[in-house]
């Protein structure tokens, strides 16, 4: 799978249907494609038709694909993103960016960052976790790419599009949001 | 904030236990993608990929109609020309008309069945698939080039000539919904 000429024979292979190529494919990227698309989407049945989607698109476009960039999943990831954003905005649900939501109304200083975020604590955690059920999906995607799949920002930004030090600020934002939704 | 600009923000970020073990609980029992989803995916890359062809097919179709067309009225005016202009048909022409006629009702004599001989599975079952309408997946490419003899009645079901192919050593077609599956199968699984 390393090679380029290896992946994009793949791809051809699996555009003709081929059914061994379709198999690894869906047994090196699918899982972390299916993950992403059903926490965004929520529902499992949507999630396999958008995932499905998203396979697809990406084998169409199995050309703009540059291996030294990201790996395979990554690129389906990047693909799928765009997909579940898309099928989102279909069925209306609501994706509001961080940019659209109201300040903090509480600037935590370093130390209560600390405290709450790095400090182990069993409380801490379970507010934590309460309070990620109300982030919007944007927000709640970027901190299960970045703490959960464990993605570098430079990974997280090739799929969402976006500079490194944008992401930064989003996340910084996010645990602020997170540290006012628990003092709340 | 702007010391989160700096490079230096991401192994800050990444000190976030609580954080991550929040996530962690949150995703403990996350659904996985079911077992056949590759067979799924497969399923669905074939029938678009004949959808595709099938457009191809017809737009094809149209255009040879239009040549067929063109063709007929071109030869329509010559014989019209000769008609109008050369007179009767001589005796030698009218035993060509005839002997035309005679090989036209042979071919309604076999009429109804298609007789392939030594032909690739593949182009046969574009025929005789696409005549009912439905599309082919082949979840194996081994069988695609098979070269097999067999014949076809157009006024049969699909399901008859299905079971007629199934009889093969090695080869299983399957009728699902809208497509007609192939795959290869090893001597132990037909038993």
């Amino acid at each position: 799978m390393k090679e380029k000429k290896d992946i994009y024979e793949l791809a051809e292979a699996a555009r003709r249907g081929d059914a061994h190529a379709c198999e690894v494919i869906v047994r090196e990227c699918g899982q972390q494609v299916f993950s992403l698309v059903r926490r965004m989407v929520g529902n499992v049945l949507d999630a396999e038709e958008v995932t499905q989607d998203a396979l697809m698109r990406g084998l169409q476009q199995m050309e703009q694909y540059d291996p030294s960039r990201a790996s395979l999943a990554t690129w389906f990831c990047r693909i799928a993103y765009r997909t579940a954003l898309n099928h989102l905005r279909k069925a209306e649900v609501e994706t509001l960016s961080l940019d659209d939501e109201e300040s903090p109304t509480l600037q935590a200083t370093d130390e209560q960052m600390v405290r709450l975020f790095q400090q182990p604590d069993e409380t801490r955690v379970e507010q934590l976790q309460k309070a990620i059920e109300q982030l919007t999906e944007e927000e709640q995607m970027l901190v299960t790419w970045f703490y959960y799949e464990e993605l570098s920002l430079k990974e997280i930004a090739y799929i969402t599009q976006e500079s490194v030090n944008a992401l930064a600020v989003r996340l910084y934002r996010i645990r602020q949001k997170l540290y006012n939704l628990i003092k709340r | 904030m702007k010391k989160y600009l700096n490079p230096e923000a991401e192994k800050e970020f990444r000190k976030d236990v609580n954080l991550r073990e929040a996530l962690r609980r949150r995703y403990a029992d996350e659904p996985q993608l079911p077992v056949d989803f590759a067979r799924k995916l497969q399923e669905r890359i074939c029938a678009e990929n004949e959808k595709r062809h099938v457009g191809m097919r017809v737009e094809k179709r149209w255009r040879n109609v239009a040549a067929i067309v063109a063709g007929v009225l071109l030869v329509s005016g010559a014989v019209f020309a000769v008609v109008r202009w050369g007179g009767m048909m001589t005796p030698e022409a009218e035993a060509v008309a005839g002997s035309d006629s005679m090989a036209a009702k042979r071919t309604k004599d076999t009429k109804g069945a298609v007789v392939f001989d030594d032909v690739p599975l593949d182009s046969i079952l574009t025929v005789v698939v696409g005549h009912y309408g439905k599309a082919v997946c082949f979840r194996d490419e081994e069988p695609k080039a098979l070269r097999l003899s067999t014949s076809w009645k157009m006024e049969e079901p699909l399901g008859m000539f299905v079971n007629t192919l199934n009889e093969f050593d090695g080869l299983r077609l399957t009728e699902e919904r809208d497509t007609v599956f192939v795959e290869q199968i090893e001597e132990e699984d037909e038993e």
